[in-house]
């Protein structure tokens, strides 16, 4: 790549930050580093990173506070770093506009694949119309037909509309109460069940088996993440 | 109870008055007579007449006895003087000018009828007393009884307040713990340990009594005897008193229970978390010392040719995962274990839920198949999520470790009774039914020395190398019990071992999701 995008790391434990400027570097990107959540808003400020890395456990400050002073200096996508068993840190910092997670230990891979869907997120336009098409499924948003390996799929306006909501943010996490506002535009009234049989309908028609879901991964306690055409 | 204060015979209506005026004209009208013949008989004997008074007398005293009064038996003694005087004494049937002997007589007669008088009024008092008491002392033991049986100190004050107000005839509440401010009287029982209201110096318009429940060791609570129509009577005073006595009591009693409980449980608690401790420690040193035997080798041998140094590379990946999974299940265990917070669930279905677990382990199957066989209908099940997915993963993955590498894993979910069953089956060996008994006890690890004889020796063969993660059984249970759920374990017709758990599913199952 030409120019390679920097990924701005906010991390406290010199261990880990280590580890992820050697991966990021092996993988063509800048890496910026921070060890604290003032430094990384200042130098979030001046280096105009093209992602930024934030682990939600820093000591000198509240992660969650922290998106939203990061967002009005940057526009980068943010994806935190959380620890295991902090359910509710994730789904804030979703709500909170980070667009995606990764959890304490993760892998490399895992990571990687995480960075280059928010890098992706840049460059599209999803209030634009058109056609999606990847991994044998169609979703014309315009005429509202899907077809699946050719033949037509027969969709309810509701499993429409969360189609089109999961392709716009396609292999991002998207968390149940995004969705909601997404396909109903009101909070839900029912603990997201509603939400959750729509989904496991939808998924049916896709013909989604639980062993090997070939679009719509759950993320049990946070939401769901379309994973088809590779995302 | 009675407030039996005055009286009796004061307070009995006209007409009953007059039932007792004939009664007793009629006993001394009988007495009269029987007093005359006997007389008249002795005389007859050949006796000396003189032996009629202390007939008389016995005449006399019957009659005050009988009719509660000293009138009678005086108008009795003169009848007896009078016709003793008319018919016996000389000169016979006629009534002489009234003479000394007379007068003595009569004044002897009056004596003895009011001594007689007194004598069974006090007995009759005294009788009176003793049923009051007997009474009281019955009622105490009633309200004993109930004390004794109370499981609680709340338990406790409500049946001594019920007791107290069927006995008083009016409201009686017994109150456990301290009042609102907002009942001035009450809090301020409460707070200095003496009575108010009613009665009291100072509370010139109440109408309730409040009395503190309480020991040398503090306030427990009020007791509040509603006055409107006047305080209770000394009696009444007394037997309340005693009441209260026996709630405190009973209170103390239940406190303390209460305590040596919550005390036990803590001790069952540090119990636990040693346990736990020690287990743990035990199963964490042997990835550890793999990882590090591995890593120092590769630092000391710069030379190894690249297939020994993917091979221990990916040994030192696999026992970081294993690790990973170890406190994985440690947080679930801690999360679950923690009474003061109870379940956080939501209606997840069952798609979610099991192909969430499937999708994590379908990256570490190696060569087993992992296939599910979920219901057509969506189910809608209410649960933590994530524990539940732990339950299945750890499940999953106790199905790889323990069986042959080719076997195959199928994780199924069906409703039945409005209850959500899961199951994961594979086909890999069973195990003895040993094992099946003691397979969620806590730590049970497989693995050991000993643990892989008895394999050798079962069907089941010890597989794969990996220890087992004993914690990941208990976990399971832990966690599917703190759902109301219960979980089995059983060998299955395709030559394998099924693990089966259910979980409550609260009559939620209308699975009509688009509005």
């Amino acid at each position: 790549m030409e120019t390679s995008d920097d990924v701005l790391v906010v991390e406290d434990d010199p261990g880990i930050q280590r580890m992820l400027r050697l991966a990021l570097r092996s993988q063509g990107y800048g890496v910026i580093a921070a060890q604290t959540g003032e430094v990384g808003l200042s130098l979030a400020q001046a280096n105009a990173p093209s992602v930024v890395l934030l682990d939600l456990g820093l000591p000198d400050c509240d992660g969650i506070d922290l998106l939203g002073r990061l967002a009005r200096v940057c526009d980068a996508p943010v994806i935190v770093v959380t620890a295991r068993d902090q359910e509710s840190q994730k789904v804030s910092a979703l709500d909170a506009g980070a667009v995606d997670y990764v959890v304490k230990p993760f892998g490399m891979a895992e990571l990687m694949a995480r960075i280059r869907v928010a890098l992706r997120r840049g460059a599209q336009h999803p209030a634009q119309g058109g056609v999606y098409e990847a991994d044998g499924l169609r979703v014309d948003r315009d005429a509202r037909t899907v077809t699946l390996d050719g033949a037509a799929l027969h969709l309810t306006p509701n499993e429409f509309a969360l189609l089109t909501v999961l392709i716009d943010n396609r292999g991002k996490a998207l968390t149940h109460r995004r969705i909601q506002h997404e396909v109903w535009g009101y909070p839900t009234t029912d603990d997201y069940k509603t939400l959750r049989v729509l989904m496991a309908s939808l998924r049916r028609k896709l013909g989604d088996r639980p062993s090997d879901p070939r679009f719509v991964r759950t993320e049990v306690g946070v939401g769901y993440r379309f994973v088809g055409g590779g995302a | 109870m009675h407030e039996v204060t005055r009286d009796a015979a004061a307070r009995r209506p006209p007409w009953g008055l007059l039932r007792a005026a004939l009664r007793a004209a009629g006993i001394v009208a009988v007495l009269y007579a029987a007093g005359m013949l006997a007389v008249y008989g002795f005389s007859v004997l050949g006796m000396r007449t003189l032996i009629g008074f202390p007939v008389f007398i016995l005449g006399i005293m019957i009659a005050s006895i009988e009719t509660d009064s000293g009138v009678w038996g005086a108008a009795l003694g003169l009848l007896y003087l009078v016709s003793y005087d008319l018919l016996f004494a000389a000169p016979k049937y006629r009534l002489v000018m009234v003479s000394r002997t007379d007068v003595v007589a009569l004044v002897i007669f009056m004596v003895v009828a009011l001594i007689m008088n007194s004598l069974t009024r006090r007995m009759r008092l005294q009788a009176e007393i003793s049923a009051r008491d007997a009474a009281a002392m019955s009622l105490l033991n009633k309200v004993s009884s109930g004390l004794i049986d109370s499981s609680s100190a709340l338990e406790a004050c409500a049946c001594a307040g019920r007791f107290l107000t069927t006995t008083f005839g009016r409201a009686v509440t017994v109150r456990y713990g301290e009042p609102p401010a907002t009942d001035a009287l009450a809090h301020e029982c409460y707070e200095r340990n003496y009575q108010t209201g009613y009665g009291e110096v100072g509370s010139r318009d109440a109408s309730v009594r409040y009395l503190p429940l309480s020991s040398k060791d503090g306030v427990y609570g009020v007791v509040g005897v509603d006055c409107v129509d006047g305080d209770l009577d000394a009696t009444g005073r007394t037997l309340l008193s005693a009441v209260i006595t026996q709630t405190v009591i009973a209170i103390e009693r239940n406190e303390l229970e209460e305590k040596r409980q919550r005390a036990q449980i803590e001790v069952e608690r540090e119990r636990f978390r040693g346990t736990l401790l020690r287990g743990v420690s035990h199963d964490l040193r042997t990835p550890l010392t793999s990882i590090t035997g591995n890593v120092e080798f590769l630092l000391w041998n710069a030379g190894a040719d690249e297939a020994t140094r993917h091979e221990l590379l990916t040994s030192v990946l696999e026992d970081a995962r294993w690790l990973s999974a170890m406190v994985d299940n440690l947080l679930s265990m801690t999360r679950v274990q923690d009474a003061s917070t109870p379940l956080e669930k939501s209606p997840e279905t069952v798609d979610d839920v099991v192909g969430a677990a499937v999708a994590l382990e379908e990256k570490r199957r190696g060569s087993h198949a992992l296939t599910t066989r979920l219901p057509d209908e969506i189910l809608v099940v209410p649960m933590d999520g994530r524990l539940v997915e732990q339950v299945l993963v750890n499940l999953i993955e106790n199905a790889f470790k323990h069986t042959r590498p080719d076997a195959s894993v199928e994780v199924s979910a069906w409703e039945q009774d409005g209850v959500a069953h899961f199951a994961v089956a594979d086909d890999g060996g069973g195990m003895d039914d040993a094992r099946l008994e003691r397979v969620f006890d806590s730590f049970y690890t497989t693995g050991s020395r000993a643990d892989a004889a008895r394999a050798a020796q079962a069907s089941r063969p010890a597989g794969g190398g990996r220890r087992g993660v004993g914690l990941g059984l208990s976990i399971c249970k832990a966690i599917v019990e703190a759902h109301d759920g219960t979980i089995t374990a059983r060998n299955n017709d395709r030559g394998g071992a099924t693990f089966e758990f259910t979980l409550p599913m609260e009559g939620d199952s209308d699975a009509n999701g688009d509005e």
